[in-house]
């Protein structure tokens, strides 16, 4: 990001106070972008990439995007599938070929896979799920779905086998097993290897390659040696679920032109998946990916529309909203019960039943356009449940409303407050609106510079106090709502209140741009580089042929040639 | 989207405890290190947020040049809780946070980035973990990291452990902490015919392990460099969770029993669910957990983070003032131009340090061989910011515990002369027998500091 106003970073005495780290739980990881991976500490860089070829179908290792199947199509793709439609066709930086899934990613795939009781849902959201305590992951720029931050950490790796050991003793209960594993007549280490194929494929997205079958024989023989059919069969899924090949997905791709590397369409199918449905391929995309047809553009497009007609779409699509907004720890937001005792459990609900209402009704039900995201219902700026999330538990805290416009809807970066001296706060004051209380803090020469940039922005929104509620007046003042947008591209100008602020921001193509960065945070699991930024200017030019339609923003990604192609790593 | 897991789940602790549901695992404080002579060592790093309140602020006398003399970091002020630990402890002074100072993220986060790795950008591997890898392999749990702190956060300003760049988040927990230390598949030492199930099940696990650590080499072999520190990264964890399996403290020494399931630490938590929990006895849960866990020799090195370094969700009701008061922690941190919430703050601050001391006392008030365990352990407590308001050096570090009786300095201030703090990381891994040439940012670290 560049930096903004970079002379007034210079100034010191940047009073930001309890905002200079922004609110509690939005304290993201500033960047993973592909030159400043958090995750690669002393030796990474010195890693040896010997052995980077790609298993062969049904011979070779297993590598994480095994191409038995349509490795072949996928790879003699790599020129065209850059071709159409005038699509961004450069490779992705050289992050990692391997994603860990999310927590949330593993509730909705073990669900899928199991249907098991240890996911709850209620309509199309998991309400409970078995990854709810495992060891909470990082955000990095508010998503939780870094492919650098995400590892299997020791506390991870033993919760991973509790989850496995309940998941397979669940999947495969008395009466369940006749169902996965039959073997009534047959002989055990042939049902025990069909076990394997058939579920593995779908454990592993795409087909179990002739070496992993034989290691998992080995393993079945050693276990049926001292156990019964049942607990080895179990025993087979306890360890299936603790893979590699099951906790990343796959994007390592197979050798293509030019130091780059294609996604196996099985790989493909999986990437289109888990953006659309955070979920893993159901039976019809995994046979588009067999059949080599998500190697051409139309291919993944046809397939991501279908995916978008589902109702499996809609969560991952309020998924991307809410951390892209830095909404989605509204859950476990907390009030002052001194300030605002009216927030208890059921305005904790309602909040949350009006997030996702209204991004039903803008992003999915209605046409999905930016602007309608900025001005529908009177605008997602002036929504409850944004300005409870973007507020102290004590009050409105206009800075971090001025922060939430100049960093995630403008991608704009602010400088921090330098170190080594005072920060210190507004103070509280009954006579005084918060508007006055900050406007004299800020008035501060010291401090000026930085919240000239935030403030006039924030302050718009203060008739809508710490947990959204609108009021005229504060302290039996009158409350200022007037503020101005400066230092954007397209959009400057003074407003009145956040409904105003959001017209002038929906047509601004400041915010489009930054809202395809976003969508490219959360598709690929790490923040788009200078060069990558560069390529998504076709995507972006069609998105606004598309009315900046986001679900079609998803479309346009997977039709890009970005989707399927990496760089080459060493 | 996975809710908070920071609700503490009273009725499942109240099960788990109640109902020996799983395998106690015979503990015992003694190695075979120790049964052959060598004293085992320990350290323990214990973080509290935003240092220490100190008058200059109120006064406006802090400049970035002329730092706080931290007069309340003393025995009469924020240690109050430690006068009677004097002998056992050393002040740090004037020790700079040069790698926090260096970090271009805010300060909070640059301190907490710092604190253990004595870098100054995040990542990296923290001086905890360099030990463990050095002499984890004594013990069942190489490292355990613990949160004093109830609710969920995230982000760079709630680490301080960091393995090869992966940060290990403190477990929030006491249900799974207890579950993880007390239970398990694990042989009975000492030679008793272990129960057939368990032992199966043992194999099975074993077996299983064995086929997972062969797959990560297969996947290592067909992918690259971008992919390595990931795998290695689970390759290692799998080899901890390995150890979990098989390796329980010394095959001799002292029997050291876990907490009582239906007792002691069942009583002790009278806590609620949500907004409502009991933090006191959170916070006394988990020092207590890490207390057996060290006493059982279940590890030799433990963190334990009070809060992450911007603090707005705890209430400290039990606090003079606090909730009276219409502000939070980290509003208090910044705040010093009230003498009222200058009190408040020492207040919060002088819990933190009261409910370390209690640890440390504790540990002196156990025997090993011919003295305390606190005598073969060090306590780093230790904040990532001088001061709340983004003043990040001088680091207020107190250390606790005699360092084997290596330290010369016990008892009195030592003034470290602005060295960095990486250099104290230095001696407090070679005291652990886990000697480094250097840590952090190059350049900072010069040698160890003689304590």
């Amino acid at each position: 990001m560049k930096p903004l106003l970079t002379s007034v970073a210079l100034i010191v005495g940047l009073p930001l106070l309890v905002a200079c780290s922004g609110n509690a739980q939005d304290s993201s990881r500033r960047s993973d972008t592909a030159n400043g991976q958090g995750n690669n500490g002393q030796g990474a860089s010195t890693a040896n990439g010997t052995g980077a070829s790609p298993g062969t179908p049904g011979s070779g290792g297993s590598s994480m995007g095994n191409g038995s199947g349509a490795a072949g199509t996928g790879t003699g793709s790599s020129a065209n599938a850059s071709g159409g439609n005038g699509t961004a066709s450069g490779a992705l930086a050289q992050v990692p070929g391997i994603r860990r899934l999310s927590h949330n990613e593993y509730n909705h795939t073990v669900l899928d896979m199991l249907q098991t009781a240890l996911v709850t849902r209620a309509g199309d959201a998991i309400t409970k799920g078995i990854a709810d305590g495992f060891t909470q992951d990082s955000s990095v720029d508010g998503f939780d779905n870094s492919r650098t931050a995400l590892g299997v950490t020791p506390s991870l790796a033993g919760q991973y086998a509790d989850a496995a050991e309940k998941l397979a003793a669940e999947a495969l209960t008395a009466g369940k097993l006749t169902a996965l594993a039959p073997c009534a007549g047959g002989a055990e280490d042939v049902c025990a290897s069909d076990f394997v194929r058939t579920f593995g494929q779908q454990l592993f997205r795409r087909p179990v390659a002739a070496d992993e079958l034989a290691r998992y024989a080995a393993l079945f023989a050693t276990e049926r040696a001292r156990n019964d059919y049942a607990t080895s069969i179990r025993q087979l899924l306890e360890t299936m679920l603790q893979t590699p090949q099951f906790l990343y997905r796959s994007e390592y791709g197979t050798p293509a032109l030019a130091g780059t590397r294609v996604l196996t369409d099985y790989e493909t199918a999986s990437l289109l998946s888990y953006m659309l449905w955070s979920s893993p391929p159901d039976a019809e995309l995994t046979a588009a990916a067999a059949a080599g047809t998500l190697a051409t553009t139309a291919g993944r497009e046809t397939a991501a529309r279908r995916l978008l007609q589902s109702a499996r779409a809609r969560l991952p699509l309020q998924y991307f909203v809410t951390q892209w907004t830095g909404t989605s720890r509204l859950a476990s937001v907390i009030k002052d019960a001194a300030v605002y005792p009216m927030f208890d459990a059921a305005m904790r609900q309602s909040l949350l039943d009006g997030q996702e209402a209204f991004i039903k009704k803008t992003a999915w039900d209605g046409d999905g356009s930016i602007a309608t995201l900025l001005t529908g219902d009177a605008g997602m700026l002036t929504q409850p449940w944004l300005l409870t999330v973007h507020a102290h538990p004590d009050e409105s805290f206009p800075i971090a409303r001025g922060k939430l416009v100049r960093t995630r809807l403008l991608c704009q970066e602010l400088p921090v407050p330098p170190k080594n001296l005072m920060v210190v706060p507004v103070a509280k004051d009954p006579n005084a609106t918060t508007r006055q209380r900050f406007t004299a803090h800020s008035n501060n020469p010291a401090c000026a510079g930085c919240h000239a940039l935030i403030d006039p922005i924030g302050f718009g929104f203060e008739r809508y106090d710490g947990i959204g509620q609108y009021r005229a007046t504060e302290n039996g003042l009158p409350v200022d709502d007037s503020g101005e947008l400066t230092a954007t591209e397209d959009a400057n100008g003074v407003f009145r209140g956040p409904g105003e602020l959001g017209t002038k921001l929906a047509a601004s193509a400041e915010v489009q741009r930054c809202v395809g960065r976003q969508a490219f945070r959360y598709v690929y699991g790490y923040s788009a580089g200078a060069a990558e930024i560069a390529e998504l200017s076709p995507v972006l030019a069609d998105l606004k042929t598309a009315n900046n339609n986001i679900r079609e923003l998803f479309v346009l990604f997977a039709k890009s040639g970005q989707f399927v192609t990496r760089t080459a790593t060493p | 989207m996975s809710p908070s897991r920071s609700l503490l789940r009273r009725r499942e602790l109240l099960g788990a405890l109640g109902a020996g549901a799983f395998l106690a695992v015979p503990v015992f404080r003694q190695s075979l290190a120790e049964a052959q002579g060598a004293a085992p060592k320990r350290a323990i790093f214990v973080q509290w947020p935003d240092g220490v309140p100190s008058a200059c602020f109120q006064l406006g006398m802090c400049t970035v040049n002329e730092l706080p003399d931290h007069k309340y970091f003393d025995f009469d002020g924020q240690l109050a809780s430690f006068a009677a630990l004097k002998a056992d402890t050393i002040i740090m002074k004037n020790l700079r946070a040069f790698a926090a100072e260096k970090n271009s993220a805010e300060g909070h986060e640059a301190g907490m980035a710092s604190l253990l790795t004595g870098r100054s950008s995040r990542g990296g591997t923290s001086v905890d973990q360099y030990i463990a890898k050095q002499v984890g392999n004594l013990t069942r749990f190489s490292s355990l990291q613990f949160g004093g702190y109830p609710y969920t956060f995230g982000g760079p300003q709630d680490r301080i452990s960091y393995a090869d760049g992966f940060d290990l988040a403190p477990e929030r927990d006491p249900v799974a902490m207890f579950e993880k230390l007390f239970s398990g598949a694990a042989p009975a030492p000492g030679g008793g015919t272990p129960d057939p199930a368990i032992a199966l099940r043992l194999a099975q696990k074993k077996s299983t392990l064995d086929f997972l650590k062969a797959e990560i080499a297969a996947v290592q072999g067909t992918t690259g460099a971008a992919e390595k520190p990931l795998l290695d990264l689970h390759l290692e964890s799998l080899r901890e969770i390995e150890k979990q399996l098989t390796q329980v403290a010394g095959a001799a020494g002292t029997a050291c029993a876990p907490p009582d399931q239906g007792g002691a630490v069942k009583g002790q938590y009278a806590g609620s669910e949500g907004d409502a929990i009991d933090v006191q006895v959170f916070a006394k849960l988990q020092l207590d957990l890490l207390y057996q866990a060290i006493n059982c020799d279940l590890t030799r090195i433990a963190t334990f983070q009070w809060a992450p370094s911007v603090e707005v969700l705890i209430k400290y009701d039990w606090v003079p003032g606090f909730s009276a008061a219409p502000d939070q922690h980290h509003a208090f941190a910044h705040d010093h131009e009230s003498p009222a919430n200058e009190a408040i703050f020492q207040g919060i601050q002088n819990w933190f340090t009261s409910q370390t001391a209690g640890l440390v006392a504790r540990m002196k008030a156990t025997a090993e061989g011919g003295g305390s365990l606190l005598d073969n352990s060090v306590v780093m407590y230790a904040s990532e910011m001088s001061n709340g308001t983004h003043v990040l050096s001088p680091l207020p570090v107190l250390l606790a515990g005699r360092g084997g009786g290596t330290f010369q300095n016990l008892g009195t201030t030592f003034d470290a002369k602005w060295a960095a703090h990486n250099d104290l990381l230095l001696s407090i891994a070679a005291y652990m027998g886990a000697p480094l040439a250097s840590i952090g940012d190059d350049g900072l670290s010069k040698s160890p500091l003689t304590l």
